[in-house]
């Protein structure tokens, strides 16, 4: 096929048209581009934890796929096209970012005693023996075996337990199985999402 | 009518060309290109200005005819002529050569494509046209089908997106390449091949280009630079986009494509 001059105006300069710059100097463009310090962050559609509402959320993190960078969560935003809430979030909603990465996250267990004015840090085992001791003795103190009629209930009235928003299911699955063992009526693990 | 379309049109043009003479004393690379952006936003501004009242009953690439636009040319030519590149100086001296049966055609080949055709020689075209398309778009029907991505107006491929504040989030909308219109359009969605899965979608930003990213895809290898106006409210999409263009490049060097031009960059 001949190409007519006419037709070379309109395509031959299509290739390069993106490094021209309609003959504006590119240099100073391309320095920039390449001291740009550039960062990959996806975009993760979840469903914020705290309360029955169910408000669509956002995730981003950022990280650049290599394999000894650790993706990191930077920021957590209220998801524009989600029916229920239309990018809106309450105070909590709005601070889950912080629920994720947390420089104030406690990473061993703390005890304030009684009349203590201070948390102390103690060992795990330590926290284990005391909670199970202590357990042991209220349920030992205030288990149920027969109500006032005489109808069997075996239940256990001095223990409640009351469990956080953001748990994982398999540790609610463990918190229901563990109480509901023991005889405690009064749990409530906040898994309502 | 196109969410945040309710200005007037001059004023609009005006304020790109004011964010165009600020923009250039803040970025050096391109502060050339901005100060000629200016001038040419200015000239649009006085086309749009002069542009037919819109019908309400025709599709918009239907309401465009290239006699309407060929006048706005020589205007354009003179602009060039007074502050320009050598080479687009050159490319504006040949084009006028020609005269007007070619300028028609170039026109008619702008009108005609979803997507804007590359090439320098195309910049007078789409120059003096896009002022007339979107005063149209702000009355035209919007079109009965529609591909996925495609502007409901003019069915043209979307040049840039924006994030626009919706709650405490930003709601995404893609400018049209042809008729500038704006439509709402899902966040992690590719409007090129419809690609969903979120690890497949990853947005590229600068430091030192904040509240614009490259919104990519790794399935088509195409992007959507994006202008985040939650992230900065004074940003006007057109002229942001041109002073960001290094990001473009960057992208190019990646092997991504942009989806659509803008006047400046394929």
């Amino acid at each position: 096929m001949a190409v007519t001059r006419r037709d070379f105006l309109k395509t031959g300069v299509a290739g390069t048209a993106a490094m021209t710059l309609l003959g504006f100097d590119s240099k100073p463009v391309l320095a920039q581009t390449a001291a740009l310090k550039i960062s990959r962050t996806t975009e993760t559609r979840s469903t914020c934890p705290y309360c029955s509402v169910s408000c669509g959320v956002i995730i981003h993190t950022i990280g650049d796929k290599a394999k000894n960078v650790t993706p990191q969560v930077v920021h957590v935003e209220g998801d524009p096209d989600h029916p229920i809430n239309r990018g809106t979030l309450c105070p909590k909603g709005a601070s889950l970012q912080q629920d994720i990465a947390n420089p104030r996250r406690l990473l061993k267990p703390q005890v304030r005693r009684p009349g203590a004015t201070k948390w102390e840090d103690i060992s795990w085992d330590q926290a284990i023996d005391e909670i199970a001791r202590a357990t042991k003795k209220t349920r030992d103190a205030t288990f149920m075996e027969k109500d006032a009629n005489g109808k069997t209930v075996n239940r256990c009235e001095g223990i409640a337990f009351s469990g956080g928003c953001t748990d994982t299911n398999e540790f609610n699955w463990l918190v229901v199985k563990t109480m509901r063992s023991m005889g405690v009526c009064y749990l409530e693990n906040q898994a309502r999402v | 009518m196109t969410p945040g379309a309710q200005v007037g049109v001059a004023a609009q043009w005006e304020r790109r060309a004011q964010r165009a003479e600020e923009l250039a004393g803040q970025h050096a690379a391109t502060s050339e290109i901005l100060q000629f952006y200016a001038r040419i936003l200015r000239l649009q501004g006085e086309i749009a200005a002069h542009a037919p009242p819109a019908k309400t009953d025709a599709p918009l690439r239907l309401q465009l005819n290239a006699a309407q636009i060929t006048p706005y040319f020589p205007p354009l030519f003179a602009a060039i002529d007074r502050g320009a590149p050598t080479e687009l100086r050159r490319m504006a001296h040949e084009v006028r050569e020609r005269g007007e049966d070619y300028w028609a055609e170039l026109i008619a080949d702008v009108i005609q494509k979803p997507e804007p055709p590359g090439g320098t020689v195309y910049f007078f075209a789409r120059v003096c046209a896009q002022p007339f398309a979107e005063a149209i778009a702000r009355t035209a029907p919007r079109l009965e089908h529609t591909r996925q991505g495609a502007c409901p107006w003019c069915d043209g491929w979307p040049m840039l997106a924006l994030w626009r504040p919706e709650g405490d989030g930003g709601k995404r909308s893609l400018v049209c390449s042809f008729c500038l219109g704006e439509w709402e359009f899902r966040r992690i969605l590719c409007p090129w091949c419809g690609e969903e899965d979120e690890k497949k979608l990853p947005r590229y930003s600068a430091e030192d280009l904040p509240a614009v990213h490259a919104a990519v895809c790794e399935t088509c290898r195409k992007y959507v630079k994006t202008v985040d106006l939650t992230a900065n409210g004074l940003a006007e999409p057109l002229v942001d986009d041109v002073a960001t263009v290094a990001l473009d490049l960057w992208a190019a060097q990646y092997g991504y494509q942009r989806l659509a031009a803008n006047l400046f960059v394929a």
